[in-house]
C-alpha cells in the first residue's frame, strides 16, 4: 500500500467537493431565469456596454512600480533586523555597500520612468503616457 | 631554426603579395601600376629567388628544415589533423631556386613580349604570374600531400587563367578549359588517392618518421600496424601509389592524358615557357620525386611509371617529326621529355630524373623564350615554313636557341646529353637486371632519342638557316634587350648546367665532382628519410629493382651516336637554301601523325559516343528509381510538413495544452522507463 | 592585469544604468546612435574582458558562496552574447531609428545580456531561475517592442504566456529537486542525487527542468512560441533571441546536466536523462526541419530552422556516455556549432531586417532577385545560409561534422543518420531562398536601395566571422574545447 494514496484520495474528495455541490444544486433547484439574474455580478451597480473597451492604464504603471518598491521592502526589512548583527560580524562595508547598490539600481529605475514621463498623470482618457 | 622558417614560408608569400597588388591596384587604379604589374612580379620574384638560393645555401650546409607553420584542422576525436607547414631538403631547395629563377626570367621577358607589344589586360596577366609563382613554390615546398594537393589545384587554376588570357578569341578559351578539364581528371585520382593516404596512415606528411611513407616502409616490414582496409598492404599501397600517379600523369602530359599540352600553346609563349619548364607540367614529376620513398616501395608502381615514361617519351616525339609550327614541335617535344623524367624515376633513377628535370627546366625554358622572341618578330606567324634565314637577323637569340636545341637533342656536352643519358643508362642497368618491361621502356627511350635529334633540328634549320620563305621573315629584325637578356643568361645555362653531374665521365673527373648526387644524397640532420642513398636502397631492398653493371660511357657512345644520326637526317633534309617537306616519304602515316593519332577525336567520340550514352542509361535510372524515393522522401516530408503548419494554429491556448501535454508525455516515459509504475 | 571574474557581467549590468541614466538626464533628445554605440561598446567590451579573463588562463572561480562560478565555459558563452548583442546594437541603430522608446531597446537588450552572461556563469538553481527571469522579461518587452504592429504585440503576447507557463513549470521543477535533496547548490546537490531515496520526486523534477530549458532553447514541445515570437518581433530582436537567448538556454542546461546531475549517479538512480535528450534531439531536428521546408514566409522558415539547429545542439547532452576525452569532443562540439551558429544566425536574421527595411515584403516570392539590387547582401545571405545548412563554406561545416561525428563515436549512429538526412532536408529550403536571391527575376527591375550602414556591417561582419572560422577555427574551437573541459571533468 503506497502511503502517497492518501494524498491521492484527498485530491479526489477535494475535486468532487464543488462538482457535487453544483451538481446538486442543479437538480434541486427550480429554474426561473430572468434578466437581473443573467447580467454580470458589478458590487450593485448596474453594468454598461461591453466588456471589450480602452481603458486607461495609468493605474496600471503606478501599481507597477507600486510592486518594484512593495518588492524592496520585503527585502530591506529582514536586512534592517540583521544589520547591527552584520555590521559586527562583516563589517560596516560588507553590510551596507550591497543594499546600497540595490537601491541605487532602483533609483536609477525609478529616475528614468519619472524623467520620461511613466508617471505623468495624463488627463485625457485615450492618452499614451509618453509622447 | 625559426628563422628560416619564416624566410622560407615568405618564399611563396612574395610572389603573392605580387599577385594581390597586380590584381587589386590594376583592378582599382590602373593608372599608378608601373609596367601593368610587371616590376612588382619582378622584384617578387627576385625577391623569392634570393631567398630561394639562400635556403639551397643553407641546406647545403646541413640545415634540412621540416615544420608546422600553420594547423587546419587541429586532431580531435582520436583523429589526425590537416596542417600546412613547409618541407626544405635537397630536393625542395632545387626546386625553388629552379622555380622562381625561370619565373624571374619569364617576368622579364614578358616585357618585351607583352609589354612593348602593347598587349591588353597586363595586370591580369602579371596576376596570374604572380599566383601561378606563389603557388607553385608552396606546392614545392609542401610538408604534406594534402598541402600539395591544395596548391596542385592552383597550379591548375593558373594555368587555366594564363592559358586563356585571350579569352576572346575561341581558340584560348576552348584551350584553357581543354587545360582545366583534362588535368582536373587526372586529379581527381589523386584526391581520393590522398583521402586514402589520410585513411591509412592517418598522416600525409612527406618527411620524418612519422611521415606516411615511412609508416609503409615500417607496415611493409611488419613493424608497425596501418589501416588497409582488409587489403594486403603491399597491394594496397600499390593501389594509393597508382591513384595519386592519376594526378601526376594529368599534370605532367604523360600519354594518355597529354592532349590538353599542345592546345595550351594558345597561351602567351612566356606563359608557355614557365608551364613546361617550371611549374605547371613540373609539378607532376615533381610529385613523385617528392614521393619517392613511397613509390619506390612498390615495384609494380614504378614499372607502370617506367613504361608509361618510356612510351610518351617515344609517342610524343613522332608526333613533334611533322609539326609545321615551331610551339607545336616544342609542346611535343616537352611530352617526350617528361617522359623520359619519368622513366628515369620509374627505374629507380631518382638522381637521374631530378637532374633532367632540372636541365630540361633550363633548356626548354630557353627554346620557349627563343620561340617567343622568333613569333614576336614573325607578327605571331608560327608556321616554321614561312621562316627560314633568321640567323642573320637574330644572332643572340639563334645562338642562344641553338645551345638549347643541342642541349634538347642530347649533343654532348650540353646540358641534356648528361641528364638524358643518366636517364637511359640508369634504365638499362635495371631492365638488364631482370625488369624486361623497363628494358623495354628503356628501348622506346633510346629510339625517340634519334626522334629527337630529327625534330629539335629540323626545327632549328626551318626556322633560322636557309633564305627567307615569306616578307615577314625578310623583314624581322633583332629582338629587344627585354627579350635578349633572359635568352642569353639561358643560352650559356643550357650549355654548362649539365656538367653538374657528369657520370659517364665518373672515371675521369671522380666522385665528389657529381655535384647532384652528393647534393641529393644530403646529409639532413634530424629528418631521416628523403635522401637519394635512402631512396636507392629501398628501390634495391623492398622494391627488389636489381642493377646490371653496364659502363656509362657505353651507353652515353649509344645514345649520343643515335641523336646525332637523328641530327644528320635533319641536315641532309633541312639545312639546304630551299627545303621542302621531306617526312611526306612518311605516306599516310605523316597524316595520322600530324593529327595526333587522332586521339582527340578519340577523346571526344569517347565522351559522346561512350560516356554520353551511359550517362543518359544512368539517367533514366536516376530519374525513375532514385528520384522516384527521394521524391517519395520530400514529398513525404512536405506533406508532414504542412500538417506540422497546421499545429501551430496560433490560438496560444493550443499552445499551452500541447505544451503541457508534451512534458506529460516526456514525464510518462521517463516514469515508465525508470520502472516507477 | 587581473580583472575581476564577474566584469563581463558588470559591464553589461552597468551599460544598461548608464543607458537608462543618459536618457533620464535628456529624456527629449534623439540620441539612437548614442545609445547603441554605448550597447555596442558594452557587448564588445565584455566580450573582451571574457576573452581576456579565459587568455590569462585562470581555473574555477567560485564567488557568493558559491551562488556562481567562473570558467571556461562562463567566458566562452559571454564572449558569444557580447558578441551577437553588440551585432544586434549596430543594426538596431537602423532599424529602431524612427521608433520611440529608444533607451528602453537598447536597456532591454543590454539587461537581456547581463542576464544570459550570469546564466553563464551560474552555479546553484536559485541563480539560474533568478537569470533566466532576466533574460525572458527584457525578452517579452522586446518582441512586443513595435506595440502599434499587431503582430509585434501579439507576439509578445503568446512568448509571454508560453515562458511563463515554461518558468512556472521551471520552477515547480526546481522545487520537486530540492524537496528530494535539500540543496539549491551545483556541487552539493552532486553530492546529494548520488544514492538519492526519493527518486521519483527527483525524476519528475528533472523532466521539469528540461522542459523549462527547452523552452529557453527552443526546442519541441517547447517551440511553440518560437515561430510567433520570432515572425512578429523586430529583425534584429529575432536575431538576438534565436541566437543568444538560445545559446544562454544550452549553456545554462549542460552546466546544470554535467555538474549538479552526474550522468553516472542518474544511471545508478534509473533516470537516463541522456536519453530524454536524444529524444529531445531527434523530435526537435526533425520537427524544425520538416516545418521549415514548406514555410512561404523567410522569417518563419528562419525561426523553425533555428528550432533546428536546437536539436543539433541537444546533441552534446544526448550523446554523453563515453570517456571523459568524447564527451570533452561532443559537448565542445556543441559549444562550438553554438558559437558559430550565434554568428552566422544572427547574421541571417539581419538580413531579414535589411529586408524588412527595404520593404521587399516578406515571402521567398517577394526575395526574388533581391541579388540584382543588392549583391553584397545578397552573397552575404547565401553565405550564412549555406552555412547554416552545413556546407563547407563556413564554420558550421565543422562543428555539424564534428558534432555528428561524437554522436558516431558514441554509439548513437543513428542519432548522427537522423542529424544527416535533417541537414540534407536543410539544404532544401535554404536553397530555395538563396534560388529565389539568386536565380529567379526580380518583379521589378532598376531597384535603387538605400545602404543603412548599421546593418550592413552587422551582417558583413557576421558573415566574414563565418567564413573565417572555416578557415581558422582552431582558435574558438580550443577554446570551446576548454570550456567543456571545464564542466566535464569538473
Amino acid at each position: 500500500m503506497n502511503e502517497w494514496i492518501a494524498v491521492g484520495v484527498f485530491a479526489v474528495v477535494a475535486a468532487s467537493i464543488p462538482a457535487v455541490m453544483v451538481s446538486a444544486s442543479r437538480l434541486l433547484r427550480p429554474s426561473v431565469p430572468e434578466k437581473g439574474k443573467e447580467t454580470v455580478y458589478e458590487s450593485g451597480e448596474v453594468p454598461t456596454g461591453g466588456t471589450r473597451l480602452n481603458f486607461n492604464i495609468q493605474y496600471y504603471m503606478v501599481a507597477l512600480l507600486f510592486v518594484v518598491f512593495d518588492i524592496e521592502t520585503v527585502l530591506i526589512f529582514p536586512w534592517t533586523v540583521v544589520y547591527q548583527d552584520a555590521v559586527g560580524a562583516a563589517g560596516l562595508g560588507s553590510a551596507l555597500a550591497p543594499m546600497l547598490v540595490f537601491i541605487a539600481v532602483l533609483v536609477v529605475g525609478l529616475g528614468w520612468a519619472w524623467r520620461t514621463g511613466v508617471i505623468r498623470w495624463v488627463s485625457s482618457a485615450n492618452t499614451e503616457f509618453n509622447t | 631554426m625559426a628563422d628560416v622558417t619564416t624566410a622560407v614560408t615568405a618564399i611563396p608569400l612574395v610572389p603573392f603579395a605580387a599577385f594581390l597588388v597586380a590584381l587589386l591596384v590594376g583592378h582599382y587604379k590602373p593608372a599608378a601600376l608601373p609596367k601593368g604589374g610587371a616590376l612588382a612580379g619582378i622584384a617578387a620574384t627576385a625577391v623569392s629567388l634570393a631567398l630561394s638560393v639562400w635556403a639551397f645555401l643553407t641546406v647545403g650546409a646541413g640545415g634540412a628544415t621540416l615544420s608546422r607553420v600553420w594547423t587546419w584542422v587541429p586532431a580531435a576525436n582520436d583523429s589526425f589533423a590537416l596542417t600546412f607547414g613547409v618541407l626544405v631538403d635537397p630536393l625542395s631547395a632545387l626546386m625553388v631556386v629552379i622555380v622562381s629563377g625561370v619565373s624571374l626570367l619569364v617576368h622579364v621577358f614578358s616585357l618585351g613580349y607583352m609589354n612593348d607589344e602593347g598587349e591588353g589586360g597586363l595586370p591580369r596577366y602579371y596576376a596570374g604570374l604572380g599566383l601561378f609563382t606563389a603557388s607553385m613554390l608552396a606546392f614545392a615546398l609542401a610538408s604534406n600531400l594534402l598541402q600539395a594537393f591544395v596548391f596542385f589545384e592552383l597550379v591548375g587554376f593558373c594555368s587555366w587563367w594564363l592559358i586563356g588570357h585571350w579569352f576572346r578569341e575561341p581558340g584560348p578559351a576552348s584551350a584553357a578549359k581543354k587545360a582545366f578539364l583534362v588535368t582536373r581528371f587526372g586529379d581527381y585520382f589523386l584526391l581520393v588517392g590522398l583521402v586514402g593516404v589520410l585513411g591509412t596512415f592517418g598522416t600525409a606528411a612527406f618527411a620524418g618518421d612519422a611521415s606516411f611513407p615511412a609508416l609503409a616502409h615500417a607496415a611493409l616490414e611488419g613493424e608497425a600496424s596501418v589501416n588497409t582496409f582488409g587489403v594486403d598492404p603491399a597491394t594496397w599501397f600499390t593501389t594509393l601509389g597508382l591513384l595519386i600517379l592519376g594526378g601526376v600523369i594529368g599534370k605532367s602530359a604523360q600519354f594518355p592524358l597529354q592532349t590538353w599540352l599542345p592546345d595550351a600553346m594558345e597561351g602567351p609563349t612566356p606563359v608557355s615557357a614557365l608551364i613546361h619548364a617550371a611549374t605547371m607540367v613540373a609539378a607532376g614529376v615533381y610529385l613523385v620525386a617528392r614521393l619517392y620513398g613511397f613509390y619506390a616501395l612498390t615495384p609494380t608502381v614504378l614499372t607502370v611509371i617506367a613504361l608509361v615514361g618510356g612510351f610518351t617519351a617515344l609517342f610524343a616525339a613522332t608526333m613533334a617529326l611533322v609539326k609545321r609550327e615551331i610551339k607545336q614541335v616544342l609542346a611535343y617535344s616537352t611530352i617526350s621529355q617528361y617522359g623520359y623524367i619519368m622513366l628515369g624515376l620509374g627505374s629507380g633513377g631518382y638522381v637521374a630524373g631530378v637532374f633532367h628535370l632540372l636541365t630540361h627546366a633550363t633548356f626548354k625554358a630557353l627554346l620557349f623564350l627563343g620561340a617567343g622572341a622568333v613569333i614576336i618578330a614573325m607578327h605571331h606567324d608560327e608556321d616554321m615554313w614561312k621562316m627560314g634565314g633568321l640567323k642573320e637577323r637574330m644572332p643572340t637569340v639563334y645562338w642562344a636557341f641553338l645551345s638549347g636545341s643541342l642541349a634538347l637533342a642530347g649533343i654532348v656536352p650540353f646540358a641534356g646529353f648528361w641528364s638524358k643519358d643518366a636517364v637511359l643508362h640508369h634504365a638499362l642497368t635495371v631492365g638488364l637486371g631482370g625488369q624486361p618491361l623497363v628494358l623495354l621502356a628503356y628501348l622506346m627511350g633510346l629510339v625517340a632519342v634519334a626522334f629527337t635529334g630529327f625534330y629539335t633540328f629540323r626545327m632549328v634549320f626551318l626556322t633560322f638557316h636557309g633564305e627567307p620563305r615569306s616578307e615577314t621573315a625578310r623583314d624581322a629584325g633583332p629582338a629587344s634587350a627585354n627579350m635578349r637578356v633572359p635568352v642569353a643568361i639561358l643560352g650559356v645555362l643550357a650549355a654548362v648546367v649539365g656538367l653538374v653531374n657528369v657520370d659517364p665521365l665518373k672515371g675521369v673527373v671522380g666522385e665528389h665532382l657529381l655535384f647532384l648526387e652528393r647534393w641529393l644524397n644530403g646529409p639532413l640532420p634530424g629528418l631521416a628519410g628523403p635522401t637519394a642513398e635512402h631512396y636507392h636502397e629501398l628501390v634495391v631492398d623492398v622494391a627488389g629493382f636489381h642493377t646490371v653493371a653496364v659502363s656509362p660511357t657505353v651507353s652515353a657512345v649509344v645514345s649520343l651516336v643515335v641523336a646525332l644520326a637523328g641530327v644528320a637526317l635533319a641536315w641532309t633534309w633541312y639545312n639546304v637554301p630551299e627545303p621542302s617537306e621531306k617526312t611526306d616519304v612518311l605516306g599516310p602515316t605523316k597524316t595520322l601523325l600530324y593529327n595526333n593519332y587522332y586521339q582527340d577525336e578519340f577523346q571526344t567520340w569517347l565522351a559522346t559516343g561512350v560516356v554520353e550514352p551511359l550517362a543518359d542509361a544512368v539517367d533514366v535510372f536516376d530519374a525513375s528509381v532514385v528520384d522516384g524515393v527521394v521524391n517519395g522522401v520530400s514529398s513525404t516530408s512536405l506533406v508532414a510538413s504542412d500538417r506540422l503548419r497546421r499545429v501551430q494554429t496560433g490560438v496560444v491556448t493550443t499552445y499551452t495544452t500541447q505544451l503541457v501535454l508534451g512534458l506529460v508525455v516526456l514525464l510518462l516515459i521517463v516514469l515508465l522507463l525508470g520502472g516507477w509504475f | 592585469m587581473a580583472l575581476p571574474a564577474l566584469t563581463p557581467q558588470y559591464v553589461l549590468g552597468l551599460a544598461a544604468l548608464l543607458v537608462l541614466v543618459v536618457d533620464a538626464f535628456t529624456p527629449t533628445s534623439r540620441k539612437n546612435g548614442l545609445l547603441a554605440g554605448l550597447t555596442a561598446l558594452a557587448g564588445v567590451t565584455s566580450a573582451g574582458a571574457a576573452a581576456w579573463l579565459y587568455a590569462g588562463g585562470a581555473g574555477r572561480t567560485t564567488l557568493f558562496d558559491g551562488a556562481l562560478a567562473v570558467d571556461a565555459s562562463t567566458s566562452f558563452f559571454t564572449a558569444v552574447f557580447g558578441c551577437v548583442a553588440a551585432l544586434v546594437a549596430v543594426a538596431s541603430y537602423d532599424y529602431v531609428r524612427e521608433e520611440p522608446h529608444q533607451s528602453a531597446y537598447y536597456a532591454l537588450v543590454l539587461l537581456a545580456t547581463a542576464g544570459m552572461s550570469v546564466m553563464a556563469a551560474a552555479n546553484s538553481l536559485v541563480t539560474a531561475f533568478l537569470a533566466l527571469e532576466l533574460v525572458s522579461l527584457p525578452a517579452y518587452a522586446l518582441v512586443a517592442y513595435l506595440k502599434r504592429d499587431a503582430g509585434s504585440a501579439e507576439a509578445g503576447l503568446k512568448y509571454f504566456v508560453v515562458g511563463a507557463l515554461s518558468s512556472a513549470i521551471l520552477v515547480y521543477g526546481i522545487s520537486l529537486v530540492y524537496a528530494a535533496t535539500g540543496v539549491f547548490g551545483f556541487a552539493a546537490l552532486a553530492d546529494a542525487v548520488a544514492g538519492n531515496a526519493h527518486v521519483t520526486v527527483l525524476g519528475a523534477g528533472v523532466v521539469m527542468l528540461i522542459g523549462g530549458f527547452a523552452f529557453k532553447t527552443a526546442s519541441v514541445p517547447f517551440h511553440f512560441w518560437a515561430p510567433e515570437a520570432y515572425e512578429g518581433a523586430p529583425a534584429p530582436v529575432s536575431a538576438f533571441l534565436s541566437s543568444a537567448s538560445k545559446a544562454a538556454g544550452f549553456v545554462l542546461a549542460f552546466r546544470v546536466f554535467l555538474l549538479a546531475f552526474p550522468l553516472a549517479a542518474f544511471e545508478a538512480l534509473g533516470i537516463p536523462w541522456t536519453l530524454v535528450f536524444a529524444v529531445l534531439a531527434v523530435v526537435t531536428m526533425t520537427l524544425g526541419n520538416v516545418a521549415a521546408a514548406t514555410q512561404t514566409n523567410v522569417k518563419r522558415m528562419l525561426a523553425y530552422s533555428s528550432i533546428g539547429h536546437a536539436g543539433y545542439a541537444l546533441i552534446g547532452l544526448a550523446a554523453l556516455s563515453g570517456p571523459t576525452s568524447s564527451d570533452v569532443a561532443v559537448v565542445g562540439a556543441s559549444f562550438s556549432h553554438l558559437f558559430v551558429y550565434g554568428f552566422t544566425n544572427t547574421g541571417a536574421f539581419l538580413v531579414v531586417a535589411l529586408a524588412e527595411r527595404w520593404g521587399v515584403g516578406r515571402t521567398f516570392e517577394d526575395y526574388a532577385g533581391l541579388a540584382r539590387s543588392a549583391p553584397v547582401a545578397s552573397a552575404v545571405l547565401a553565405v550564412l545560409l549555406f552555412s547554416l545548412a552545413g556546407l563547407p563554406v563556413g564554420g558550421g561545416f565543422w562543428t555539424k561534422y564534428a558534432l555528428f561525428l561524437g554522436a558516431v563515436q558514441s554509439g548513437l549512429w543513428w542519432l548522427a543518420a537522423v542529424g544527416v538526412v535533417n541537414s540534407a532536408l536543410s539544404l532544401f529550403y535554404y536553397s530555395r531562398l538563396v534560388k529565389a536571391v539568386w536565380v529567379d527575376a526580380p518583379d521589378e527591375t532598376g531597384v535603387a536601395r538605400e545602404r543603412p550602414t548599421g546593418i550592413y556591417a552587422a551582417v558583413v561582419v557576421a558573415a566574414v566571422v563565418t567564413v573565417a572560422l572555416l578557415v581558422a577555427p582552431d582558435v574558438v574551437f580550443s577554446w570551446a574545447d576548454a570550456a567543456a573541459r571545464a564542466l566535464v571533468s569538473a
